[in-house]
């Protein structure tokens, strides 16, 4: 730099600017591209989810290889009877790998709200104390465009840690069962875990943000996250088990979250009995409630207030 | 500095629609915004012309509410707000408006982790650049503000004059025709401030960039601009061009004597006039009433056996009107009402 004066030359643009860009992609992608930087808590925060995810990815591809003898031992027998015998077989060792994958997603329940918490909690709050939000906004960045944005990039945190195992342990279950049949005869059951996995993404999603546009620090947001989730676990079950009433836990997130998986893969788990339509509204309200705050102080944000 | 730049091509970013010659980029009438019982602004009517312009004001004058509207931001409770002939009144407009101007915020506003290259190409693309040409367009535009290699660093390590320099060179990055510039020079050492005080010239000299550039010190807007707007309490107290705001004034005289001052400024004071001295030595004298020129006192000057060498009429410095303006506000306000 020169005390004096600058000696670089100014130079015009001569191109054109483009009418409708994607810009929540660029958003997103700046804010992801941030997030690849800090490496050390990438690592720390993905390395169980991880674990898990090649541990799951082996038991299916062992539960496969390892009854493939069973079907050997079939050749000798009449056909109609092995035909039956392969039947039950393969049907048993597809519910047994479909149990490992509800397992895995359990499993990574936490750790998806960990993750989204630890990345999505800054993306508003931050601006917010930088003040970063002037430079959107003075460009034609509109307030849905400025949520979707963020919204995408905590989802894509999500997404990697809970929708690519799922689906990478689904194809490693398309890819060793017998005939692909696991993508065949199970295709709707890996449909609705992608679809269950990114509710929950999208969920979380605006849940994080929301918390994130009300503080101007980014470890309060994620305290608020965490409390918001875990204390109204540990509350709405101790209440339940207090007042001996099922309804209080549907206070709960993850017990709502818990309903909705229950009623989607046929599954039943104990202490949650309430109908399917409480908890969609629960969630329901809770999304548009985090929703309204989200766009209130996006409107803050882009007024400069 | 080098002007000579040519002429954009047909489809520039800033050619799609430009000010005709001489018409104001900037039109307000009867403008006011209202927080609750708070008012921003009260009643703006001005035309500000293209070129640099200085919007001065003390903290809570309502520049950034002005900033906010004409960006389109914020809703005016009354009154309108034309940029470059836009008035931001539907989506469609502000989008517009928002491609034209590029705005250089007074915060740090700068996120942390990223590489200024990084972080310009982004605001392009926001811009609508497409990615090739939001590259090109952040490497030149650094280039222009001389952020050499560090624009390669993450910004944790920046000084305050290469953040600065970073803020202008993404607001310039798609080419505007308006540049509304934050307290630009906020924060600068001596060397970056005259390094960004030479940019915003050339800019709006020889880039012929309409600027508005919002400071609290006079020196600045003295040094870049051609217009000043005085903004107090959400109104404008002061505007005009600043040669004819610091004109010489009649009646301020500046009288440079071989010797013998302090004999001719008791003589003056005797006889009515106000004075003062000045380090170098001479006798700054504001004619009493009734006194139209320098004739009596170069009588006096003689009575008392002192030689004058000069009398000058003395040019106001933009500090000198900006303070006499405010008083001037200031003492309206507390006026009772008749």
């Amino acid at each position: 730099m020169k005390a004096t004066t600058h000696t670089e030359v100014y130079r015009r643009f001569d191109g054109e600017l483009r009418q409708r860009p994607l810009r929540s992609v660029t958003l997103a992608w700046s804010g992801i591209r941030i997030g690849f930087k800090k490496k050390l808590p990438m690592l720390l925060l993905f390395i169980i989810p991880g674990i898990f995810t090649i541990v799951t990815g082996f038991m299916v591809q062992l539960k496969f290889e390892a009854e493939s003898g069973a079907l050997t031992n079939m050749a000798g027998m009449e056909p109609s009877a092995q035909t039956l015998a392969m039947g039950a077989l393969l049907s048993s060792q597809l519910g047994q790998v479909e149990s490992l994958i509800f397992q895995l997603l359990t499993n990574m329940q936490f750790f998806v709200v960990l993750i989204m918490g630890w990345y999505g909690s800054g993306l508003i709050a931050e601006d917010r104390k930088l003040r970063a939000n002037l430079l959107y906004f003075a460009r034609p960045v509109s307030r849905l465009t400025y949520i979707t944005g963020k919204l995408l990039t905590v989802m894509f945190w999500g997404s990697a840690a809970v929708v690519a195992p799922v689906t990478i342990v689904c194809s490693v279950a398309s890819l060793s069962s017998p005939e692909w049949s696991f993508l065949t005869e199970r295709w709707d059951t890996i449909l609705k875990l992608e679809l269950y996995a990114l509710l929950w993404v999208l969920f979380h999603g605006v849940l994080v943000l929301a918390i994130s546009s009300l503080t101007d620090r980014r470890n309060r947001a994620l305290g608020g996250v965490f409390i918001l989730y875990f204390l109204t676990l540990a509350g709405s079950n101790a209440m339940a088990e207090l007042m001996s009433g099922q309804g209080w836990r549907l206070l709960s997130i993850p017990n709502n979250f818990q309903r909705v998986f229950d009623s989607l893969f046929g599954q039943s788990s104990p202490g949650i009995g309430w109908n399917l339509e409480a908890s969609l509204w629960v969630l329901g309200l809770l999304t548009l409630g985090s929703a309204a705050i989200l766009s209130r102080q996006t409107r803050k944000l882009e007024v400069g207030a | 500095m080098t002007p000579n730049v040519p002429d954009p091509p047909p489809g520039h970013a800033s050619d799609s629609a430009p000010p005709q010659a001489q018409e104001p980029i900037v039109r307000l009438q009867g403008l006011r915004k209202s927080f609750g019982s708070v008012h921003a602004l009260r009643g703006l009517d001005m035309e500000l012309p293209p070129g640099p312009v200085g919007l001065l004001g003390p903290n809570g004058a309502g520049k950034t509410t002005l900033i906010g509207l004409l960006l389109g931001l914020v809703e005016p409770t009354e009154g309108m707000a034309m940029v470059a002939g836009l008035q931001p009144t539907n989506r469609a407009a502000r989008i517009e408006i928002r491609k034209r101007v590029g705005y250089m915020p007074e915060s740090d506003c700068l996120l942390p982790g990223m590489t200024a290259v990084e972080i310009v190409s982004a605001l392009a693309r926001l811009t609508g650049l497409n990615r090739q040409d939001a590259i090109t367009r952040a490497h030149e535009v650094l280039d222009y503000v001389e952020l050499d290699e560090a624009r390669y660093r993450a910004l944790d390590g920046y000084s305050t004059g290469m953040k600065q320099r970073l803020k202008l060179a993404q607001a310039l990055v798609h080419d505007p025709e308006f540049l509304l510039l934050d307290e630009p020079t906020n924060g600068l050492d001596p060397a970056g401030r005259r390094h960004m005080l030479s940019l915003v010239k050339d800019l709006g000299r020889n880039q012929k960039k309409n600027v508005l550039l919002c400071s609290h010190l006079l020196p600045d807007v003295e040094q870049t601009c051609d217009t000043v707007v005085v903004l107090v309490k959400g109104q404008a107290i002061l505007q005009g061009s600043i040669a004819e705001l610091t004109a010489a004034e009649s009646r301020r005289l500046r009288v440079e004597v071989e010797d013998g001052a302090s004999r001719l400024q008791t003589a003056l004071e005797a006889a009515a006039y106000t004075t003062s001295l000045t380090e170098d030595g001479a006798v700054m004298v504001t004619l009493p009433q009734g006194v139209e020129d320098a004739d009596a006192l170069c009588g006096l000057a003689a009575a008392e056996g002192v030689n004058i060498s000069s009398v000058d009429s003395v040019r106001s410095t933009l500090e000198e009107v900006f303070l006499k303006a405010v008083d001037e506000s200031e003492q309206k306000a507390e006026a009772p009402i008749a």
